[in-house]
């Protein structure tokens, strides 16, 4: 191998352990034994593995209804966010119509601008329209954080697929939508994937506007307000808060490693033509 | 089968502004080879796409046979078109490709099969019908778009548009060839679109020569090249193209300068005098030395253009020389046992019936012998 390839690979893998090492103690630390935890000399893995912070996790107060709102709210949100773009991408990659350039301009607009500056006019909408406390509104916001990411990949991912793929379709005997669902849709299949893992992880992970926006229903919390939950004026557990956040990147994890060989072939598409 | 008649059919892209297609009467007829032959940008893509259905024409109407279809999506017209560069169903294999228009049109299971395995003998295809197309060479893949065009035994017509492009050239000799053979075998209609003169002489029954989206000449390969019609079908057609020469027509007779070249015969009867431009073939350029004693008797009785050799391309079969005549560079194609130098001095003289006059570019008549002058 040469000096530079030597190099190179050595770059990749301080990179993978810096990447890497605080999730692995988020995973060490959830399995070790109080005592374990708060030794002076920190262990670099349990030497008396114990599963008893996931139990305090799990027995937490109202860790299956956090649970099933983060993954409801969730869910929606991308599924919404998915549907709507994949409409707006395709006007967009594949109609001419007056306003397209404004509308273009207003959805990378929307991309840019901080969520953070729109938590006090969300908060006054959702006051205004007595829609604190609802999962409804929480959905709403996430997909409207998530929409003009999805429709700029999405029409990147879309412009790469040849018009003529549609056009053999109609060819060969199909109409407009069987041409999309049977032929364009399969293609697309990579950069849906890829899309929806970012807006999952985006509305998973979303902490600020639910703390803002469900003040008074406890149960209508999600889980990362929940896993703010164990740091108390009493000090932190943190054997559970590992236990909790390891249960909570969990999903992130599975639905990453379900979809990563075509997330992976969907980002460098997107990434090359879009 | 049908025929394919369009009526004034034209197409813009810029709202009637410019014409990609200006307005045309035209009829495909049924069970012909056709090759659509222009230059990039010419409209051959848009009259396709035209007839296909793929795109709306601005104006017009479009008739299979009896039944107008202007307005059928394509999908209702069932016609097969193939395109330049290899448009496959990547997802799905090689056998699942060809299948697929037959499947839309809810062909039978045992049919589908029988016609895909067919096409892929015919095509070479069948030791590759379990492979994703996708794993395919970009000349296979082609093939494969090929074999979706010709997989639907009923079809109005074949369309296609620059299908050898990403083709090598050896089998390149070969697919054209399969093409006619398959053309021969099931009569379908087919429109080859091309760019390369030699695809489309070669291919089809009948060239149709597109110019700045209308057509300038339809006709027999032969007769194209015999007997152009258009300054753009001379030039654009044979290798080099035609010799074009500025000439005055006066009382009848045409003048390259002070030299009397032959009568002017026009097409539609007597030619009005005024500037015209001659157009010749270098194959209908004969080269005879200067010195009347080096000539025939009979080469001697009609003297020629004084011409001076400016240069000889030796091409293998032929040799290509090239001349000045009257301050205008003239090309002949002549046999390999010429010996011209550059710099000499030679006479030229235009073939009987194969030197034409044109005015706007469009022909207008031809050039018959004057009695012991340099047409013969």
């Amino acid at each position: 191998m040469r000096a530079g390839g030597i190099a190179l690979n050595a770059a990749a893998a301080a990179v993978l352990v810096v990447m890497i090492f605080p999730v692995y103690w988020m995973f060490a630390t959830a399995f070790k034994p109080a005592a374990e935890i708060q030794a002076e000399t920190p262990s670099l893995w349990p030497a008396h593995p114990t599963l008893e912070h996931f139990a305090a996790a799990v027995g937490a107060d109202g860790f299956w209804t956090f649970w099933r709102n983060s993954l409801a709210v969730t869910g929606a949100a991308v599924l919404l966010a998915l549907a709507v773009s994949l409409l707006s991408a395709f006007a967009v990659a594949r109609m001419r119509w007056r306003g397209r350039g404004a509308f273009i301009v207003m959805v990378f607009a929307a991309q840019m601008a901080p969520w953070e500056a729109l938590l006090v006019p969300m908060f006054i909408i959702a006051r205004d329209t007595e829609l604190l406390d609802s999962l409804a509104m929480l959905t709403g916001v996430y997909f409207m954080i998530t929409l003009p990411f999805t429709i700029v990949t999405l029409r990147g991912f879309l412009a790469a697929i040849p018009v003529e793929v549609e056009e053999a379709a109609l060819v060969d005997g199909c109409t407009r939508p069987a041409a999309f669902r049977r032929v364009v849709f399969p293609l697309l299949a990579p950069g849906l994937m890829a899309t929806s893992l970012f807006g999952f992880i985006t509305a998973w992970n979303e902490f600020a506007f639910v703390n803002v926006l469900i003040i008074k229903d406890q149960d209508k919390r999600t889980l990362p307000v929940w896993l703010s939950s164990f740091r108390d004026v009493f000090g932190t557990d943190w054997g559970a808060t590992m236990a909790a956040a390891t249960l909570f990147a969990l999903p992130v994890l599975l639905v990453f490693l379900f979809l990563q060989r075509r997330v992976g072939a969907g980002m460098i598409t997107g990434a090359v033509k879009g | 089968m049908a025929d394919i008649r369009m009526e004034g059919v034209g197409h813009s892209y810029d709202g009637g502004r410019t014409w990609a297609l200006r307005p045309m009467t035209w009829t495909w007829r049924s069970a012909r080879a056709y090759a659509l032959l222009g230059p990039s940008g010419c409209g051959k893509t848009t009259l396709l796409n035209i007839i296909s259905g793929l795109l709306s024409p601005t104006t017009g109407r479009i008739w299979l046979d009896d039944r107008e279809v202007t307005a059928v999506p394509t999908a209702g017209r069932n016609i097969a078109q193939v395109f330049q560069f290899p448009v496959l169903y990547e997802e799905m294999s090689v056998y699942d490709n060809l299948a697929f228009p037959l499947r839309n049109r809810g062909y039978p299971r045992a049919e589908v099969d029988r016609r895909v395995r067919e096409v892929s003998r015919m095509l070479g295809l069948e030791g590759h019908l379990g492979r994703r197309s996708r794993r395919l060479d970009p000349g296979r893949q082609q093939i494969v778009c090929l074999g979706r065009g010709l997989v639907r035994p009923e079809v109005a017509a074949v369309l296609l548009d620059e299908p050898l492009t990403v083709i090598d050239p050896a089998l390149k000799w070969t697919l054209r060839s399969k093409l006619k053979e398959i053309h021969r075998d099931t009569g379908h209609t087919l429109i080859y679109v091309t760019h390369d003169q030699t695809e489309a002489l070669t291919f089809a029954d009948e060239v149709v020569v597109l110019k700045d989206g209308g057509i300038v000449q339809a006709g027999e390969p032969a007769e194209l090249f015999l007997s152009p019609a258009h300054e753009f079908v001379g030039h654009f057609i044979g290798s080099p193209g035609m010799n074009v020469l500025p000439a005055e027509v006066a009382g009848g007779v045409v003048m390259i300068g002070r030299t009397a070249v032959g009568r002017a015969a026009g097409d539609g009867g007597e030619l009005p005098p005024g500037p015209v431009r001659i157009g010749v073939r270098p194959e209908f350029v004969q080269v005879l030395p200067s010195t009347p004693t080096a000539r025939t008797a009979a080469e001697r009785a009609a003297p020629g253009l004084s011409a001076r050799i400016t240069g000889v391309d030796r091409m293998g079969a032929y040799h290509l020389v090239h001349a000045r005549v009257d301050g205008h560079t003239l090309v002949a194609r002549t046999g390999t046992g010429s010996r011209y130098e550059p710099g000499t001095a030679a006479v030229l003289r235009f073939a009987a019936g194969r030197a034409f006059l044109f005015r706007d570019e469009v022909r207008c008549g031809s050039i018959t012998p004057l009695e012991g002058g340099p047409g013969t």
